[in-house]
């Protein structure tokens, strides 16, 4: 599958079928998102992979944004200390999400390929999913990503039209 | 007035679905609210083992699964959707 078919084809799927995502593809899909660009190339990501069906389902019960309780979720954390040791105050309050932003877009985009579903969630206590995943306080959960086999893919949400977000040059 | 039987550990889980929706709305979407709101009634109808819970409330759960994600993307349909069940509950009630 080229780029352009898995940016056009990925979905947020919040809706997925039992089947288990093997561990293979999960290894696979890691692999695409550390070669993801960072800041000073300072790769601050550490990813939790949960597959265990008691610690998703913990984690869904402080991850509003989680619909459901997906096979397998990928939980993309920034290391902040390294973050702001390299990276300095923007290293530590705009790259760390960033990276993890980075990162999780080559996540979903090889998840496509693969013939499976993600949804990125940002509507989880930060804390919380620490206290689950037992992280040291340094290493912060940005964003989760549920990952299965789509039970349904939904429909593309509409996109602004291409002529009122981009300006040539200079804005206008 | 018969008792309902609630599964404990889906009860567990609206709990803390509500306290971290309630901090998570802080910061969030302000359309997040009644999202979270209708969430958590789909998720307490799915708590529930038995009971002489009227069919209207059990229903009205598959409707609000259908358009509850469009108050991301349209929220003028989402608050039509959202009058419509309560007009529904409004009118089950008042009969």
């Amino acid at each position: 599958m080229d780029v352009c078919e898995a940016i056009i084809k990925r979905r947020s799927v919040r809706s997925f079928s039992d089947r288990t995502v093997e561990k293979e593809l999960l290894i696979r899909l890691i692999e695409a998102a550390i070669w993801a660009p960072s800041g000073s190339n300072i790769q601050p990501w550490h990813f939790v992979v949960v597959t265990d069906e008691e610690q998703r389902s913990k984690i869904k019960a402080f991850a509003p944004g989680l619909a459901g309780v997906p096979p397998a979720l990928i939980v993309i954390c920034t290391d902040m200390d390294l973050c702001e040791r390299k990276g300095g105050r923007l290293g530590r309050d705009v790259l760390s999400l960033m990276d993890a932003a980075f990162a999780a877009q080559n996540i979903n985009l090889l998840a496509v390929e693969l013939g499976l579903g993600t949804c990125v969630v940002r509507s989880f206590n930060q804390s919380a999913i620490q206290g689950i995943l037992k992280l040291p306080g340094y290493l912060v959960p940005q964003l989760l990503i549920a990952v299965g086999y789509p039970e349904k893919i939904p429909m593309a949400p509409g996109r602004r039209n291409i002529q009122d977000v981009i300006s040539w040059e200079r804005y206008g | 007035m018969t008792d309902i039987l609630i599964d404990k550990k889906k009860l567990i889980d609206v709990f803390c679905f509500i306290l971290a929706s309630a901090r998570g709305c802080l910061d969030e979407p302000p359309v997040y609210g009644p999202l979270r709101l209708l969430e958590t009634y789909t998720m307490l109808i799915d708590a529930l083992k038995e009971g002489d819970v009227p069919s209207v409330f059990l229903e009205e759960k598959e409707r609000i699964e259908s358009y509850m994600m469009m108050c991301m993307y349209n929220e003028k349909s989402f608050e039509e959707e959202l009058n419509k069940s309560l007009a529904r509950i409004v009118n089950a009630i008042a009969d």
